[in-house]
């Protein structure tokens, strides 16, 4: 079973309330939903662990910048929908242009030539 | 119980719910059996418990949660420790109670502000010689000199018999300038104030009652305005009447029963002759107390050198005074010390309690161990020990709430008679909002240092490492040293207290042994009014027959031993007191000059004079030192008053005195008997002469706390319609009261008895103050010993337990019980000793503070600090006996087994 998990990205501390915001960019969504969106859309390579995305979508909720309503879905099931609000989606522009300033300083450090290093 | 968020907790379940069924359905549609996807969805979800729990932990009231379940686990403790929980609570209670009636007293005293508008500008203005008084002409002067002030009122103090439809007594009347009251700034609650008009002679039979007086003496009438009361000899319309708040406690400007305008036809001689005896002012807003008394300082040597003679005496030192200092200072000190003492207690209670927990926390370590296993962290457990002590000092402050109540009524019946504002001690939102932060700060300042420790890491790790046999040696000693210290610093805190206490204690019962100069048991007083048929003015045979045959009908009742009169409220009242010298041949002088002895003999004393008739020393039980009582050939009636004459003389020109032992020695040289000495001359300046005929032994007058040989003449009176009976029995007193009543009657039926008290009483009411500082002193101090006993005690046994192996090999190796003994109680012994001398050295330096209270004891005095000491040597061998006792039982087999 841990195999499965193998080539599977452990997610960097901040970085879930990043992508579960850039989620709901694109509509209201439930919990179930936001784990599947993630999966897919990293190719199956990151994966929001139930534990890590449930105290996330609480702590986002509790700063005001998602809303939470209960709606029935399709097959009668009862869920629990997230949308982002006005300050959610001022906070997913901050998030992610300080995301990508970090990225790319450290992908800057990588790529850099071993030589500049050492002097 | 989880009533506040049941609903999230649900929401979350069902969100999780449908996140599995959601996950297990899109399973079953990509072709997996319904029961695998359920599994399987299950399986990726993860732990459902711990996922619930993480999330529910971000909820903003996660906190409120958690410290739900510290008060619950909190509350489960005390429940599982009742001895423990009972003893904690119980000393914080007394200690919290104690504060709080104390703290009360203060509220109800000293911080409620006087009950006039910015009543930090007013100041009394007063001379440094009382019976010197100021003049119209002097009042008007420094009211119109003195720039610093905004307002002066004159005022003079006396008292009367007030007759009202409930009640007739004597009250305080207090003759009052037309500023009186707007200066003070309170309007009356009915009616008008007293106003310039009413001082015009013809207007001036007008009063303003105080509410007191209204609601006793008249019932709360609202009518009352309009008619007359009788205050004296004199009828007086009522104007007014004031607010209840206007009624400060006796000392106060507003105690007053009623007052009058100051006038030229007043019935008081001082304000008819135009002088007072003290002034209230209102300063100008921003001059300062002194910048006044400069000011005063010019004026009155301006006033001294238009007056030649008045120079070289003392007299015309003008004082002043902040009301509010003048109407609580006597109070002030000794209630500031009382809570002090009590702040002690508190300390006392809340080191107690420390070092009950510190205690206990070493029986608690397996449950911290387990707890921190299961991954509380440390901020977790130091605030778990936290809410526990919070707890018990919500339970204590709950407990000693009701302590203080208590407590309150213990002051109301033991407070002095007269102390200000006795009626307003009572708990309102003020003491219980102190009650409330007492309580918190005891639970922080005791609560505190077990909750860290207990706490901190190395404990943790020490148990979790090896509980049990060999408890880690290092933290049990640090753990040792500070409830050492807080034991000694226990010894020592209750030493202070309990020394402050004996100290007050032993100057109380000096002051009761002190010889009051009388046998006041056995002995009733009352007042009585003769009716205008019995004896009317300008009659005084008429009157001096009454007063004859009263004495003498009461003093042939059976159980009647003797019978006299006085022309005074009280025995012990000086009468009028002489002041300074009177120089012959000055005729504004109020003072006494003695027949060739030097004339700057008297110059500084107080004398009293007392009007009384013969056998008043034996009805008192004095006892006439040399010459003879007076006769009836010495009564002869009053001349009649020469118009003006009556001004310096306060009763005419007796023609013998009986004289104090202490009025001989300090005054005459050589036998007193046949001397002479001059209280007041007649219009032409001739001194009137009185001759000594007697010397009887000093009494103690006033207060038993102000004792000092009272320097006092007696001169005899024949006439008046009211004064004082006073009456010897020979069984209890009070049970010949009706029978006197029924006397005085046959002889005038229309007479009327007010004031009837035993002089027991009255001593007893003297003793009131000290009696009241003592009591409370000498409580907090046997409160202190008893919460240190509780402490040495609980110390002992804990340490005791600790040691049951130890003492199991010492048996098994041959010791014997008696040293068994010795060691545990010479255990409790060094603490003691540590401290009792720190303790001493710390009385020594506080009980200085008491030096105010004390009446004829050192604040240093060497026998109490030695008794106190080996009371507590005592009391802590008692409490180290008891556990001692325990472990001199224990079987030393079982105790080897122990661990």
């Amino acid at each position: 079973m841990k195999d499965r998990y193998q080539n599977r990205i452990e997610l960097l501390q901040g970085t879930l309330d990043l992508l579960v915001l850039q989620t709901l960019r694109w509509g209201p969504q439930h919990g179930y939903g936001i784990s599947r969106v993630i999966q897919s859309q990293s190719g199956d390579i990151l994966r929001a662990d139930t534990g890590s995305l449930y105290p996330a979508l609480h702590r986002l909720e509790q700063k005001k910048w998602i809303v939470a309503n209960w709606k029935t879905s399709e097959n009668e099931q009862r869920v629990r929908v997230y949308r982002l609000t006005p300050k959610g989606r001022t906070q997913l522009a901050d998030e992610r242009s300080r995301w990508e300033q970090l990225s790319c300083a450290i992908a800057r450090i990588l790529d850099a030539p071993k030589k500049e290093f050492e002097t | 119980m989880k009533w506040p968020w049941r609903k999230r907790y649900n929401e979350l379940d069902e969100e999780i719910r449908a996140h599995i069924e959601m996950s297990a359905r899109e399973r079953q549609e990509r072709g997996e059996s319904a029961e695998d996807a359920r599994a399987a969805a299950l399986r990726e979800f993860g732990n459902v418990g711990l996922v619930k729990e993480t999330t529910r932990d971000t909820w903003a009231y996660a906190s409120i949660e958690q410290l739900w379940q510290d008060v619950q686990y909190g509350l489960r403790m005390m429940r599982r420790s009742p001895a423990f929980t009972a003893v904690a609570v119980l000393t914080l209670a007394l200690g919290i109670g104690a504060n709080t009636a104390i703290f009360s007293a203060v509220n109800g005293i000293l911080l409620d502000p006087l009950p006039y508008p910015d009543s930090s500008r007013l100041v009394r203005i007063e001379r440094s010689q009382i019976a010197w008084g100021f003049s119209a002409a002097e009042v008007n002067d420094i009211r119109q000199q003195c720039t610093a002030l905004e307002r002066l009122a004159a005022y003079e103090g006396s008292s009367a018999l007030v007759r009202g439809t409930d009640l007739a007594d004597h009250r305080d009347v207090v003759f009052v300038s037309a500023d009186y009251f707007p200066l003070l700034g309170v309007k009356p609650l009915l009616g008008r104030p007293i106003l310039l008009e009413d001082t015009q002679p013809g207007n001036d039979r007008v009063t303003v009652l105080s509410y007191r007086l209204w609601r006793n003496f008249f019932g709360d009438d609202p009518g009352i305005l309009g008619r007359t009361v009788s205050v004296g000899e004199q009828r007086y319309m009522v104007i007014g009447v004031m607010p209840r708040s206007f009624d400060l406690g006796r000392g106060a400007e507003s105690f007053a029963g009623l007052w009058a305008p100051i006038s030229s036809t007043s019935p008081n001689s001082q304000v008819r002759r135009g002088t007072t005896n003290a002034m209230i002012a209102r300063l100008k807003r921003g001059v300062t107390v002194g910048e006044l008394n400069a000011q005063l300082k010019t004026i009155s040597a301006r006033l001294a050198a238009a007056r030649p003679t008045f120079q070289n005496d003392g007299g015309l030192d003008i004082i002043t005074s902040s009301l509010k200092h003048q109407v609580f200072s006597d109070v002030k000190s000794a209630l500031l010390i009382l809570l002090g003492a009590v702040g002690f207690v508190l300390l006392l209670a809340c080191v107690n309690v420390s070092a009950l927990l510190l205690s206990r926390a070493w029986t608690r370590q397996r449950e911290f161990a387990i707890r921190r296993t299961l991954g509380a962290t440390e901020f977790r457990l130091a605030r778990q020990l936290l809410c526990e002590s919070f707890l018990l000092a919500a339970a204590g402050g709950a407990l000693g709430l009701l302590f203080s109540l208590w407590g309150i009524r213990v002051i109301h019946l033991i407070a002095p008679p007269g102390t200000p504002r006795l009626d307003h001690v009572i708990l309102d939102s003020h003491v219980l909002s102190f009650t409330a932060g007492v309580s918190i700060l005891s639970a922080i300042l005791f609560g505190l240092a077990p909750a860290l420790q207990a706490a901190s890491r190395r404990v943790g790790r020490a148990v979790t490492g090896e509980f049990g046999s060999s408890f880690a040696r290092g933290v049990g000693r640090q753990r040792h040293w500070l409830r050492t210290a807080l034991i000694i610093s226990e010894v020592a805190l209750a030493l202070i207290l309990a020394t402050g206490g004996a100290l007050m204690g032993r100057s109380f019962y000096k002051l009761m042994d002190l010889d009051s100069g009388t046998q006041a048991d056995h002995v009733l007083t009352m007042s009585v009014k003769l009716s205008d048929s019995a004896c009317q003015k300008g009659h005084d045979t008429n009157c001096a027959l009454t007063l004859r045959n009263i004495l003498d009908d009461a003093r042939a009742l059976p159980g009647v031993q003797q019978t006299a009169a006085s022309l005074s409220s009280s025995p012990f009242d000086g009468g009028a007191t002489v002041e300074g010298i009177h120089y012959p041949g000055e005729p504004l002088g109020l003072g006494l000059y003695i027949d060739g002895e030097p004339e700057n003999r008297i110059s500084n004393g107080s004398i009293g004079e007392r009007i009384v008739t013969s056998g008043f020393f034996s009805a008192l039980g004095m006892r006439l030192l040399r010459g003879r009582d007076f006769e009836l050939s010495d009564l002869r009636p009053n001349p009649p008053m020469k118009a003006g004459s009556e001004a310096y003389c306060t009763s005419g020109d007796p023609p013998v005195a009986i004289v104090s032992e202490s009025f001989a020695r300090t005054y005459v040289t050589g036998d007193p008997i046949g001397k002479r000495f001059s209280t007041c001359m007649d219009k032409d300046g001739a001194s009137l002469w009185t001759e000594i005929i007697g010397v009887v032994n000093d009494v103690r007058d006033h207060s038993l706390k102000k004792y000092a040989p009272s320097l006092a003449y007696y001169v005899p009176f024949s006439s008046a319609n009211s004064w004082l009976l006073v009456v010897r029995t020979s069984s209890d007193p009070m049970a010949i009261a009706p029978s006197l009543e029924r006397a005085l009657q046959s002889v005038d039926k229309d007479s009327s008895i007010t004031n009837v008290q035993t002089v027991a009483q009255l001593v007893a009411d003297s003793a009131a103050e000290p009696r009241f500082d003592a009591t409370l002193l000498g409580s907090f101090g046997a409160l202190g010993l008893i919460i240190a006993m509780i402490g040495i005690y609980g110390a002992i046994s804990y340490a005791t337990a600790q040691r049951t192996h130890e003492i199991g090999v010492r048996m098994a190796l041959g010791a014997r019980r008696s040293d068994i003994l010795r060691l545990i109680v010479g255990q409790g012994a060094i603490l003691a000793i540590i401290g009792i001398l720190i303790g001493l050295a710390g009385a020594i330096g506080l009980t200085r503070f008491l030096r105010g209270m004390l009446f004829e004891v050192a604040p240093t005095d060497p026998v109490t600090f030695i008794g106190v000491a080996i009371l507590f040597v005592f009391t802590a061998l008692l409490a180290s006996y008891i556990p001692a006792r325990r472990a001199m039982r224990v079987d030393h087999m079982v105790a080897l087994r122990y661990e």
